[in-house]
């Protein structure tokens, strides 16, 4: 074990680190430190003054506002910013009026589904799972079955875990055809980064976003409510966006969030996304071909390009992923519990893997800027590890 | 040395990984998470998980939280509830510590190439005739070795306890010094599964069935009380079983579940010659069976007088009148020899 004694250093930047933990967050793009940076030189912070500085900062937080709706195709009245991706979550479950159930899909990430439980409980109405067959894919036609007129719908765009991505425009259209009026909230923090969001958009309405996922920073989110939507503000006081969430706007955030999603657009259209989606595919053949046992959760399912999520037979997340960051790989189980402990994943349970299999999760997620040389080092090092731990 | 520390967030296993770090070992901090439910210090301990992961970012060491909360309710929670329900008063620590802590997180250590696993426990561990022993921790009030005497050399060999050599004020002159969060911490005094709100009535209650019953007079044969939950009655008690002729406070010397009655007499004749140990439980650092007749210095609580006694067979007989052991706590034996040596365990039997 020599060459784990001799420790990486603890900077992402560092070239003996490979950080494969996007799906947790991206590390801040340059691009947009220097718009924060830019963003309230001089200005005073708070957009809501009577005086001409409050006036110019709420013109750099409208500029972006702008800049994010045109990015999702959305009117820049139906962008309310709120505290982060759970914060938005929250909002476009608790803050929808009135609604005869919640129904949400049985993979979601926990922001939607304890906001879920709380709303059934607030509006003493049903809690609905809706089930994912083995791939992780929405069961369209038992969820249709399942949900009443009048619900408030809640199933993400793509899995933070396994990276499926979820039929959200064929869920709309078999529930028009039923005909279901319901409400749809989308939860696209995981998908936002390597995903194209507009059929998503067009589908749901109320999406949820949230900066630090598009390397962009965290404690600044997105929900988009679409024209019409009743809703109740969560988080009362001044009522400055749009009476639906209060609080000083974080502007600097802001504009990073809007440059972070101007940046992921740019490399959606230079093709980034599909080089590095034949990364991804080359690591996951890389790996399985040393080790066969391993199983791709979600491989025969629509994925986003960056997630690898697999499970290692006969082992435990936490063992693979100390002997990975001794080596300076950054990667993560996928689900863990408050402490950071890696636990059983929901997901993987509500797909049918076993708990035994849940257990020895790996998910590797990567960055279009993540390169081949760094791949073949994880790669390497994952191969290794395994071996160890399965000798 | 490649060490793994388990570090609990307490001030002990804090400056463990502070002094093997200074001594120039290469450290590596983990956490058990194992108990999912609520406890004092939040859900699943979240807060002592934040100071331990608090303090291998000061140190800058690498750290990580291993989940065994499947298996400690296994090994730890669901036999205490088990031994509770058969009239037993089990201690959980030393169980964590058999299959958890020296168990599978020793396996653990192993397996990922670590070379020892340390932790904060205030004992020592000395090469004695070429051989690895268990001693008592400097600092007396706060020695350990009783809930790690269920050791065997085996583990010994593979085992570090920094702070064994010093105070407790040492240690924490040691954490404040290096301004290590946990440096004032209290120490943890109760069970770390059962929160102080239900308490262990409560914990007790949600997982299994308390049996009310009537409190019998041993010499007599009356009945003269009631008590509302015999699973919480401690062999050896005191508190609650009213007076004797004498006005002094009774002692429970039997607890039976099964015929709804607990037994009481007076202190006097509360005492024991001998205490039977289960045969399974007994467990001895170099592996030596004793002789019938080998005498032992055998320590009954973590922090009880240790008293003479010698092995008959399974039994413990004391040299002198013993107050009453509940079963399912733990004797310690030292060495008369050499006293602060640790020679074996055993569970006291029903």
């Amino acid at each position: 074990m020599s060459s784990a004694t001799q420790r990486p250093s603890l900077s992402p930047e560092s070239p003996s680190v490979v950080f494969l933990d996007h799906a947790a967050g991206s590390p801040l793009r340059p691009s947009v430190a220097d718009a924060m940076a830019r963003a309230l030189v001089g200005l005073p912070p708070n957009p809501s003054g009577a005086h001409r500085l409050a006036r110019a900062t709420r013109g750099v937080l409208e500029d972006a506002r702008e800049q994010i709706a045109t990015s999702l195709g959305v009117d820049a009245r139906e962008v309310v910013f709120t505290g982060g991706g759970t914060e938005s979550c929250n909002l476009g479950i608790l803050g929808v009026a009135a609604p005869t159930a919640i129904c949400i899909s049985a993979v979601e990430h926990v922001a939607v589904k304890e906001a879920a439980a709380r709303a059934a409980q607030m509006h003493s109405v049903e809690l609905i799972e809706l089930p994912v067959d083995a791939r992780g894919v929405l069961r369209i036609d038992q969820a249709v079955e399942l949900i009443p007129d009048g619900a408030l719908v809640s199933v993400m765009a793509a899995n933070n875990e396994t990276g499926v991505i979820q039929p959200i425009a064929e869920l709309r259209k078999a529930l028009r055809h039923a005909p279901r009026n319901v409400i749809i909230h989308c939860d696209a923090i995981g998908a936002s980064a390597s995903m194209e969001l507009r059929s998503v958009v067009e589908a749901a309405d109320l999406i949820s976003l949230a900066g630090h996922k598009l390397g962009g920073p965290p404690s600044c989110g997105v929900l988009l409510v679409k024209e019409g939507v009743a809703m109740v503000a969560r988080v009362v006081g001044g009522g400055q966006e749009l009476e639906r969430r209060s609080g000083t706007q974080d502007v600097a955030g802001i504009v990073g969030m809007a440059t972070a999603l101007s940046a992921t657009d740019e490399e959606r259209e230079r093709g980034d996304l599909e080089t590095m989606r034949i990364r991804r595919d080359r690591l996951a053949e890389t790996i399985q071909r040393a080790h066969p046992e391993i199983t791709v959760h979600g491989q025969d399912a629509t994925r986003l390009p960056g997630h690898l999520h697999f499970s290692v037979p006969g082992v435990v997340s936490e063992e693979l992923i100390l002997l990975l960051d001794q080596r300076g790989i950054c990667a993560s189980a996928g689900a863990a519990c408050s402490s950071g402990a890696p636990q059983a994943s929901h997901v993987l349970l509500a797909m049918g893997v076993n708990e035994r299999m849940a257990r020895g999760a790996l998910r590797l997620t990567l960055a279009t800027s993540t390169t081949d040389e760094e791949l073949d080092r994880a790669a390497m090092s994952v191969i290794y590890v395994i071996s160890q731990l399965r000798a | 040395m490649r060490i793994m520390v388990a570090m609990s967030g307490g001030v002990d296993s804090s400056v463990a990984a502070s002094l093997l770090l200074e001594e120039g070992h290469d450290v590596t901090g983990v956490t058990l998470k194992l108990w999912d439910g609520p406890s004092d210090t939040g859900c699943c301990s979240v807060a002592d998980v934040d100071d331990a992961r608090r303090v291998a970012s000061q140190l800058g060491i690498d750290y990580h939280v291993a989940n065994m909360s499947d298996e400690f309710t296994h090994r730890v929670v669901d036999p205490y509830v088990a031994s509770h329900g058969a009239g037993e008063t089990p201690n959980p620590c030393i169980e964590c510590n058999r299959f958890l802590k020296f168990g599978s997180l020793m396996t653990m250590m192993d397996r990922l190439g670590f070379e020892a696993l340390a932790t904060g426990h205030h004992a020592r561990v000395q090469r004695i005739n070429g051989r690895a022993e268990l001693l008592r921790g400097v600092d007396a009030a706060k020695d350990q070795s009783y809930v790690l005497s269920m050791l065997t050399s085996a583990q010994l060999e593979n085992l570090v306890l920094p702070v064994g050599e010093m105070t407790k004020d040492d240690v924490r002159a040691h954490g404040t010094a290096r301004a290590l969060r946990t440096s004032a911490k209290p120490d943890s005094q109760d069970v770390c599964f059962i929160s102080s709100g239900p308490g262990r009535r409560g914990f007790l209650e949600e997982r299994s069935q308390i049996t009310a019953g009537s409190i019998v007079d041993l010499q007599s044969g009356e009945t003269i009380g009631e008590v509302d939950a015999l699973e919480l009655i401690t062999l050896g008690q005191r508190q609650g079983l009213g007076l004797d002729d004498n006005g002094e406070k009774r002692v429970a010397v039997r607890v039976d579940i099964a015929q709804k009655r607990v037994e009481v007499t007076t202190p006097e004749r509360s005492m024991i010659k001998a205490l039977n140990l289960r045969e399974d439980s007994i467990t001895w650092v170099h592996q030596a069976l004793p002789r019938t007749g080998a005498p032992v210095i055998a320590q009954l609580r973590s922090h009880s007088a240790p008293v003479a006694a010698w092995f008959e067979e399974h039994r413990l007989v004391f040299a002198e009148p013993h107050h009453p052991v509940a079963p399912g706590q733990t004797a310690a034996f030292y060495d008369p020899d050499h006293p602060d040596v640790v020679i074996g365990s055993a569970i006291v039997a029903l």
